[in-house]
């Protein structure tokens, strides 16, 4: 291995783009040498993204005693483009840990009656979050849950919603939310 | 100009003492792989109730997450139920569905975040007093800061119009959780 022995590198003439490397070659910074950057750096792993959060842009009807999926219509944000068709789905070279958020909520459920969010991983139910049982009169219901999931490339996360009031409710639109985005390092 | 454009190899930049300076106002642009830089969400923990837990009627206890999905740093024990991380800051989440003895019979419920003991953050259901249900879900989440030495907890309680003892779900569909992960700053 050959050794160059300088103080600084710079662009041959004026300004531009310095490459180090090449496709399949790692570039070490010894333990014990820091990278000072003071530029701007789009380092891979730096940053918790893919992120996305959507909401509903009006209230959706939720049939009686079923699981419904939940028809996430308006994104807030989504970094990556992941968020389409209703789900969020794990983008080429993005597998990793992932942080879900949702919270939904029903008015009008009574008599011991159910409503709960559930998310779901490639079409399959894998937590049933938490939801009221409700009074004997009309109450409205909150539930609101949060997940950690260790996710592969092209595993997709939807959100499912239930009630049985013994007819349709409505998800409410402004208390609705899915969010999510890849933790660093788990 | 290109370093390392022969070989697949590894390109060692400076050595233990030195300092490589990115100037002000340089990109570096990265399509593959950087680890060690410093922007990692852990130390992270997740773990849940993984059979039903009974406590006293309208008393703090504290939740049983007994099984671990992943503990990244070994900071949540599964003895006390307490996660005792490395100094910083921490988003904290947890959830459990609680249920009164009885189907209309659950007067009020809460959860809490507690630090060293004692409760630094609450959540309380609505008060149902007048129109009771069996049961419900509280969920709390909060950035929290940690010392290094503090540890947390979560606390639940269920208030049944009975006075009998309330039960928090646990099973493996989750129910029941207490999880964190260290925020990047």
């Amino acid at each position: 291995m050959s050794t160059l022995k300088v103080d600084t590198i710079l662009k041959r003439t004026g300004t531009g783009t310095i490459t180090l490397g090449q496709s399949g070659d790692t570039i070490t910074i010894p333990s014990g040498a820091t990278l000072n950057s003071a530029g701007t750096n789009t380092l891979e792993g730096i940053s918790n993204t893919p992120a996305f959060g959507v909401t509903l842009s009006g209230n959706q009807s939720l049939g009686d005693g079923a699981l419904t999926k939940v028809t996430w219509d308006t994104e807030l944000w989504d970094s990556d483009s992941a968020f389409a068709s209703n789900k969020f789905t794990v983008p080429s070279g993005k597998a990793g840990k992932y942080f879900f958020t949702t919270m939904g909520y029903v008015d009008g459920i009574d008599d011991g009656e159910h409503f709960f969010l559930s998310f779901y991983k490639n079409g399959v139910r894998i937590f049933r979050e938490v939801g009221w049982t409700s009074p004997s009169a009309d109450a409205g219901m909150r539930a609101m849950a949060s997940v950690t999931l260790d996710l592969a490339v092209s595993d997709y996360i939807e959100v499912y919603a239930y009630q049985n009031e013994g007819s349709a409710r409505n998800l409410q639109s402004a208390y609705s939310q899915f969010s999510g985005h890849r933790l660093i390092g788990v | 100009m290109q370093i390392g454009s022969t070989n697949t190899s590894t390109i060692n930049i400076g050595v233990s003492g030195d300092t490589v300076n990115i100037p002000s106002g340089v990109t570096i642009a990265n399509a593959g792989t950087a680890t060690g830089f410093g922007g990692a969400n852990t130390p992270a923990f997740h773990a849940y109730l993984s059979g039903n837990q009974t406590i006293s009627d309208n008393a703090i206890t504290v939740l049983a997450a007994n099984t671990e999905t992943f503990d990244t740093a070994s900071d949540y024990d599964t003895s006390n139920y307490r996660f005792l991380p490395a100094a910083g800051k921490y988003w904290i989440y947890a959830a459990a569905s609680i249920y009164a003895p009885g189907t209309s019979d659950l007067d009020s419920a809460q959860m809490n975040i507690t630090k060293n003991g004692s409760t630094i953050l609450r959540h309380t259901a609505p008060d149902y007093r007048s129109n009771q249900p069996y049961g419900g879900g509280l969920s709390i989440g909060s950035i929290i800061v940690a010392n290094g030495s503090d540890y947390f907890t979560i606390g639940v309680k269920g208030n049944s119009n009975s006075g009998g003892n309330c039960t928090i779900s646990g099973n493996a569909e989750q129910p029941a959780y207490f999880g964190a992960f260290k925020v990047i700053e």
